[in-house]
């Protein structure tokens, strides 16, 4: 979702992140690429008012990307929002060139999305001056940093076709991690095409 | 040098039918002066049908049936006067203000704009009317003989160059503006008009009436001439409003706003410029408290009214009236006055329209009045300061940051969203730079940790164990030892394998699955362990 935004924002379009659990990082944010004199940054308290929100932004318009974050919401709250509000964020969505990306812990819209990936954490990866992986190195720079971890990303549902294509909603749901530095070759290709399929979208003929 | 003069007769009564336009059609009268002594001080046509007249006492002026009687309004009667301004700073750069009914403006040049003299005088009755005045208008060669014109005359009149004498000559010599003693002599000499004071031999005249009499003869034929002094253009505008009945409900209210926001408009679009800023003012009701106290022997305590201030900076200058309409009510939704209204008052601050032409290739962006109103409906659902653009601050503590007022960026940036488009369309990129970012938890989580020769092995926080398989740490970081809130901890980045059996997974620490990268901190000042967030 990060890197969504910092490619958006880069592009000098405006974006929206609506933070249903006010979990977002300006710091961490700004060093991955975003822009965040244009990032709209909603922070919420509650189910009700990210969705509110969002509905209020998309009503609103003008937005590149708009950032749904129900990464930290426990997945039974969000089983409880009805699927029409999914299909009313569609239809509200799908005649304007902005981009509605939805994060969850479970896929929630269903037929509403036009694109789900799944993102799996795999691993964590550590840089070791030396030692085994087994080992347990707490000792102070430069002996062991966090790097990152490894991800694999899956396309599950994709209403779109490959060139040229208009991405209208998508949906990434997480189990145990996300977005992460490398990919395996073949989730890779799912996920960039996936990714070409946003930016070629930006550039249709919905913006001018 | 031609000059033209607006003047607004009955201009007590025009500017409180200004801000009620039904009283036009009805007998109207105004009462001034204070208890017991009021008495009638303008009266409209209808209520001199009525056999109404100037000077009776307010307790006569109640026995005409159907009059509408209103207090005088010297607040209203001094924002007509600035509408007045506004209608001739509209039309002309340099323009006299002559009294609190009449302007006079230079024309010089304005027929290249405006066309023919009476399409400028067409104009300028039409702005008045669109902002609540009905006034004359005179054009004339000489600044006198337009005041005089305005005054005599109802309507637009022009004046064509050299026959102001004839022109004037119809008009009682009341309107000349004679002193008492030489409107009486020459009432004795049965002078009537200007065209028979005029006819009067200047030598003659000036032996009996001396200087007065010479200028009232210059007047009369219409051949003074002097420069205008010319007025300052104000940039403050503000409407009021007094209200007979005090008003609770945000809908009647906003009809009221909506027609002072109207106004004001007006008044912005007649000088080409918008509302930078709102000033809306409330003076409320007095509150009676504890009507009576008879511990303390004491009866109702009045207080003062209070008043109920709000100050709204717009983004980008604005003059839509209903947009701004919809700014108020959402910003009085969330934040209501406490008390019934009395009076409202709403100024605007003055400042250009913007002028931004955009690009065909560039990346849209959100109208910025859309914008506004989108952003107020969203703080009135998640609260004002919960909405904004981050901005980091220039300190090494932790999380910090601040919220700053979300503005649209009106300049993209020179490689605009299609060239991208192009570079990548239909090819998929062979490495996306996506990054770990961090997910803060806000308020950072209490956590325990079990440490073994320095080094944490076990982590309890929020019903959930865990042990530690790889950390990286500690780094030590400090600051703000100068100020009353210092900071120092130490940061260790965790991976951490929970325990199946360990607690509920629905925390605010989202446990997404069996394992996770966290940021633990110990804070030195507090002793004490916290989750920070988790890396994502």
């Amino acid at each position: 979702m990060i890197s969504a935004l910092a490619s958006r924002t880069a592009a000098s379009e405006v974006c929206a992140l609506v933070d249903a659990r006010d979990s977002f990082d300006p710091t961490s944010a700004e060093a991955a690429g975003v822009k965040l004199k244009h990032l709209l940054w909603v922070r919420c308290r509650s189910v009700d008012q990210a969705l509110r929100s969002t509905d209020l932004l998309i009503q609103g318009g003008g937005f590149g990307l708009i950032a749904l974050d129900f990464g930290d919401t426990p997945a039974q709250v969000i089983r409880y929002v009805p699927l029409q509000v999914w299909f009313r964020f569609r239809r509200a969505v799908e005649s304007t060139p902005t981009i509605l990306v939805v994060l969850e812990q479970e896929s929630n819209a269903k037929t509403c999305a036009s694109l789900v990936l799944q993102l799996r954490m795999q691993e964590a990866q550590w840089s070791r001056t030396s030692g085994t992986a087994e080992e347990i190195l707490s000792h102070h720079s430069p002996g062991c940093l966090l790097e990152g971890s490894k991800s694999h990303a899956e396309m599950i549902r994709s209403r779109t076709k490959q060139e040229g294509s208009r991405l209208i909603q998508q949906e990434v749901f997480m189990h145990g991690g996300g977005n992460g530095i490398e990919f395996e070759t073949e989730a890779m290709e799912i996920y960039s095409c996936a990714l070409s399929g946003i930016h070629s979208s930006g550039g249709g003929s919905g913006k001018g | 040098m031609r000059f033209a003069s607006i003047f607004v007769p009955n201009f007590m009564l025009q500017a409180v039918v200004r801000t009620e336009p039904a009283l036009r059609e009805r007998a109207l009268a105004l009462i001034d002066g204070n208890p017991p002594l009021c008495s009638v001080a303008a009266i409209n046509e209808k209520a001199a049908q009525t056999g109404l007249e100037l000077g009776m006492t307010k307790m006569n002026a109640t026995q005409f049936a159907g009059l509408e009687m209103r207090p005088r309004s010297r607040s209203q009667e001094k924002i007509a006067h600035a509408v007045l301004l506004d209608i001739g700073w509209s039309v002309s750069p340099r323009i006299e203000d002559t009294a609190e009914d009449t302007i006079v403006l230079d024309l010089s040049g304005l027929t290249h704009l405006f066309g023919a003299e009476e399409d400028i005088g067409t104009h300028l009755a039409r702005r008045s009317c669109e902002c609540g005045l009905l006034p004359n208008v005179a054009i004339a060669s000489n600044v006198d003989t337009t005041l005089i014109a305005a005054r005599g005359f109802r309507g637009i009149t022009v004046i064509p160059p050299g026959r102001e004498s004839r022109c004037l000559g119809d008009l009682p010599v009341s309107a000349l503006s004679p002193s008492v003693e030489t409107a009486e002599t020459l009432s004795r000499w049965g002078v009537r008009t200007c065209a028979v004071f005029a006819d009067l031999p200047v030598l003659q005249l000036s032996e009996r009436l001396g200087q007065e009499g010479v200028r009232l003869h210059a007047l009369a034929r219409g051949a003074t001439s002097r420069s205008l002094a010319i007025a300052e253009p104000g940039h403050l505008f503000e409407e009021e409003m007094e209200l007979d009945d005090p008003v609770e409900e945000l809908d009647p209210l906003s009809f009221l706003m909506g027609r002072l926001l109207d106004q004001l408009c007006a008044r912005l679009a007649a000088r080409s410029l918008a509302a930078a800023s709102l000033r809306v003012r409330f003076e409320m009701e007095r509150a009676f408290e504890n009507a009576l106290d008879v511990r303390k022997e004491m009866f109702r305590r009045i207080h003062p009214p209070g008043v109920y201030e709000e100050d709204m900076q717009l983004p980008v200058p604005a003059r839509d009236s209903k947009m701004l309409l919809k700014l108020l009510r959402l910003r009085l939704q969330s934040n209501p006055p406490a008390a019934p209204i009395r009076k409202i008052v709403i100024g605007a601050e003055s400042a250009r329209l913007r002028a931004t032409q955009g690009g065909l290739f560039l990346p849209s962006f959100p109208d910025p009045e859309k914008l506004e109103l989108t952003i107020a409906r969203i703080a009135n659902v998640v609260g004002e300061g919960n909405i904004g653009s981050p901005s980091l601050v220039d300190t090494y503590r932790p999380g910090e940051f601040q919220m700053q007022r979300f503005l649209a960026p009106l300049e993209a940036a020179g490689t605009g969203r299609k060239s991208s488009g192009i570079a990548h369309a239909g090819k998929p990129r062979k490495s996306f730079q996506a990054s770990t970012s961090f997910r803060i938890f806000r308020p950072p989580v209490p956590a325990t940790l079990e440490l073994h020769a320095g080094l944490p092995t076990r982590v309890f926080f929020q019903g959930l164990r865990g042990q530690v398989l790889a950390a990286s740490g500690p780094w030590r970081t400090s600051g703000d030892w100068w100020r009353e809130d210092p900071w120092q901890q130490d940061e260790w980045d965790l991976e951490i394998h929970f325990h199946p059996s360990s607690g509920s997974r629905d925390t605010a620490a989202s446990l997404r699955s069996d394992c996770g990268l966290y940021r633990f901190c110990y804070d030195a000042l507090r002793d004490s362990w916290f989750v920070r967030g988790i890396y994502d």
